[in-house]
């Protein structure tokens, strides 16, 4: 376990339950029959034995361990219990899997827009130094063949949202809000306390994970290997995304994942001068990008750059966009207004038509445990509140009375009733992930949150990438990937969500207070 | 001096855990293991209203709203969720049903102003609510989770905004707004034990904290320093020691007196007198042999002799015996 990593720096922001209840369903391997009577006994270095208390032999018991696995299935916290989390996937089993695959699988990685924000301020790099400097010490220090930015991944995420959305809208009867399904921490929450909410999830699967997909695709295919020889390590601003890796949905897309933080202390740990790395070149490492992609990946150079909207994906902006685009292929004019929420972690687009100012479709942010659980209130069958007696209705009726005609018609930005919401369970969404690397420095993080989102909106933005057109070179590529490799659409898009069921829970047994 | 038992009213057929007395109105609410909360008339000591089917597990804390044309309040619940209840046309209605918590709500407090609720719980969060005059829709401002155990008790200041927090991590923590966001100005920390009640001293000039605990102690907290993320807390006494047991609750007087209960059934009341704290008054078995829960001041809601004479203050304590008693302290 890293030594950077403290209970401290885990911050989920869903918060994780108490200790891990998951039974540690170890099967004991004794060779003495089933009659027989043990005792456990611990030696000085603390390791468990069993004792056979008929001929006193002895036998080493296995620990018990838990995967990220038993996490995704376990309903005891919402998101890993902090050790496991800690235990898996760490830049130490990166390092074991280095050489324990050094011959037998082609190592690639790919990094998201906001870890690479997060290492260029914690180095004082400009962020194409962080892309140079990852890509040159990853491929000569530690044997990666490719690598690349998840900017193409994204763009095929929020391309897939706005078609389920649009299509949904005109041709649906149902006509209630969508959710967000990028963020793996809302998306634990809902299948672990809110199963009610699961069916308000729109299920496009994240970046990562089409990004993991595509890159071992073309890797395989250029290599000529099979996808299991392929070694996707992803780098990723939250922890939460360790267990989207470990989703059981499909084979493995992602390998590992590692946060900024790890990444910062893999280079520490291993007295890496990040200068043998770097150029003094000013300018994008443009060649480089190219170089390190794979052959028939589409715009390698733009898969580092990004599109408008907010730091976490900007899913929701892009949404509005999409359905401006759409309108106005019928004629139709319109505008985006942006509504402020009660807080700076709500904040709803609106599209009205100029001319009537009719409202024609809506998308929100909702950042932040505090704002999720109003949305997931709302949108609660029971959320509502109960009201006894007909009491509120002949209150309002005497308000309604006493107010007469000032009624306000400030608009307040309501995201249960639009199209779609992109949620986020950190407050200020993924630019302020858990694996964010604060320097050790957790005081000051609104001033962090403020450099990072300077930095990440100053990433060059996608030209021919288009998130909104319907015959970019993105749809196109795509087609020809799931095409040549049958790679369906459930299998390239879809996550499979259930209600994971509530254990019971044993700590509330013969509890008094 | 002296203390006596004014009444004691038979409430509940199970624990009473938490009691609350209105700042205005002679009105006195419990809570109940027996999951129903209920209201009396201290004036006479008569049953008022029973606020009950709606609770699947214990009521564990009551608290009134301190604003409001019509007395209304507010209920915990070990089903996790919070009731809000209101008197509107003689009549006393279950005015909403605030769910968020994911297990037991352990406290539920109001703001001076009424406009914040906030409540504490198991799941080792505080939620801070937004309410709206009507108490019919609550929105949810603050999440605070830096408690690493159970909370078990909030209550705000009278005089500005800011909330104490008791926890079975042996802490007390203080809050205030921050920007658009609630947070930690302050952690109280030497308790020996779960901290299981706090309650702030009734001035406006001096701002401190009395608080109770597994530790047996009950002590009292100071504020040196403020400013507006950060707050300099000292210890300043640690109150005589009489409890044997756990101490459960914890109430401050106007007049600067101090009463503490607890699991060995004691109603203790301690003055500030030249230049120290002094035990002034002890009722041993306040409930019988049960466990006192929970206890508060208020002002004499009756003559406290045959002259009429109402110097005396009111305390009111809940017990495991699922009585209510009225004490007057003299």
């Amino acid at each position: 376990m890293s030594a950077l990593l403290s209970e401290s720096d885990l911050n989920d922001f869903i918060s994780p339950g108490l200790a891990c209840i998951k039974p540690a369903g170890e099967v004991r391997a004794s060779s003495n029959g089933d009659k027989s009577e043990y005792e456990i006994q611990i030696n000085g270095q603390g390791e468990a034995f069993e004792v056979s208390i008929d001929d006193g032999t002895t036998q080493e018991l296995t620990q018990a361990s838990i995967s990220l696995q038993d996490c995704l299935a376990c309903s005891g916290c919402i998101t890993s219990a902090e050790e496991v989390l800690l235990a898996k996937q760490t830049h130490k089993v990166l390092l074991e899997d280095l050489s324990k695959f050094a011959n037998s699988k082609v190592f690639a990685f790919s990094i998201s827009h906001q870890s690479r924000c997060s290492l260029a301020s914690f180095w004082g790099l400009p962020t194409y130094k962080v892309d140079e400097l990852l890509i040159n010490l990853m491929s000569e220090k530690y044997g990666f063949k490719f690598a690349v930015g998840t900017e193409l991944g994204r763009v095929m995420s929020i391309q897939r949202t706005n078609e389920e959305l649009i299509q949904r809208k005109f041709s649906s009867s149902e006509k209630s809000v969508q959710l967000s399904s990028i963020c793996p921490g809302f998306v634990l929450y809902v299948e672990k306390t809110k199963p009610e909410i699961l069916p308000y999830m729109l299920n496009v699967k994240s970046p990562q994970q089409i990004t993991g997909l595509t890159l071992k695709t073309l890797i395989s295919q250029q290599m000529s290997i099979s996808l299991e020889e392929v070694y996707h390590l992803s780098i990723m601003p939250c922890f939460d995304k360790k267990l989207e890796a470990a989703r059981p949905e499909d084979a493995v897309d992602v390998d590992c994942v590692l946060t900024p933080k790890e990444i910062a202390e893999l280079i520490k740990e291993e007295e890496i001068n990040i200068k043998d790395y770097i150029t003094t070149k000013d300018e994008p490492p443009n060649e480089l990008y190219t170089r390190a992609a794979p052959y028939h990946w589409p715009s390698p150079v733009e898969s580092w750059s990004s599109n408008v909207g907010s730091p976490s994906g900007g899913y929701a902006e892009n949404y509005i966009i999409a359905l401006q685009r759409h309108y106005r292929t019928k004629g139709v004019e319109t505008e985006i207004q942006h509504i402020s929420g009660k807080n700076s972690d709500v904040l709803e687009f609106r599209l009205v038509e100029t001319s009537t100012g009719e409202k024609l479709g809506s998308s929100s942010i909702v950042n932040g445990f505090r704002n999720i659980q109003n949305l997931v209130r709302k949108l609660k069958p029971s959320g509502k509140v109960k009201i006894g007696s007909g009491l509120a209705a002949r209150r309002r009726a005497r308000k309604t009375a006493n107010a007469g005609s000032d009624a306000k018609d400030e608009p307040v930005a309501d995201p249960s009733v639009g199209d779609f919401v992109e949620v986020m369970a950190c407050p200020g969404g993924c630019i302020n992930g858990g694996g964010i690397n604060n320097g050790g420095n957790t005081t000051d993080n609104k001033k962090l949150i403020n450099e990072l989102t300077e930095i990440y909106e100053q990433l060059p933005l996608i030209q021919e990438l288009n998130t909104t057109s319907d015959n970019g070179i993105v749809s196109e590529f795509l087609n020809q990937l799931q095409r040549s490799f049958e790679i369906t659409d459930d299998r390239m898009f879809k996550y499979k969500f259930s209600a994971i069921e509530k254990a019971t829970d044993i700590l509330s047994v013969g509890s008094k207070w | 001096m002296s203390i006596r038992l004014v009444r004691s009213l038979e409430a509940h057929t199970d624990k009473v855990w938490s009691v609350s007395v209105h700042n205005r109105l002679p009105l006195l609410a419990t809570a109940s293991s027996d999951k129903s909360c209920k209201i009396y008339d201290l004036t006479n000591g008569e049953l008022v209203a029973t606020l009950d089917d709606t609770h699947k597990r214990s009521a564990r804390s009551v608290a009134w709203k301190p604003t409001g044309q019509e007395p209304s309040l507010a209920c915990g619940s070990f089903d996790s969720t919070i009731s809000i209840w209101g008197k509107d046309y003689d009549e006393w209605s279950l005015l909403a049903v605030i769910e968020g918590h994911e297990n037991e709500v352990k406290g539920v407090a109001w703001s001076k102003d009424g406009y914040f609720l906030a409540s504490c719980s198991r799941d080792k969060s505080i939620w801070i609510w937004e309410a709206d005059d009507d108490n019919e829709e609550f929105e949810c401002i603050s999440v605070l989770q830096e408690h690493s155990q159970d909370v078990k008790h909030v209550v705000w200041s009278q005089y500005e905004d800011l909330l104490a927090s008791s926890s079975y991590d042996d802490t007390i923590r203080l809050w205030k707004e921050d920007d658009d966001d609630w947070s930690c100005v302050a952690q109280l920390t030497g308790h020996e034990g779960t901290v299981w009640c706090s309650d702030f001293e009734k001035s406006e000039t001096s701002t401190r904290l009395v608080s109770g605990s597994d530790d047996c102690t009950v002590r009292v907290w100071q504020r040196t320093d403020a400013n507006d993320s950060e707050e300099t807390w000292e210890l300043q006494a640690i109150l005589p020691q009489c409890h044997k047991r756990a101490v459960y609750s914890v109430s401050w007087s106007p007049s600067g007196r101090i009463a503490s209960v607890g699991s060995d059934g004691q109603l203790v009341v301690y003055e500030y007198q030249s230049d120290q704290w002094e035990i002034t008054h002890v009722q041993k078995l306040s409930h019988g042999v049960y466990e006192a829960n929970s206890v508060q001041w208020c002002k004499p809601y009756a003559a406290d002799d045959d002259n009429g004479t109402t110097t005396a203050e009111w305390l009111i304590t809940g017990g495991d015996d699922g009585n209510v008693n009225v004490w007057s302290i003299s």
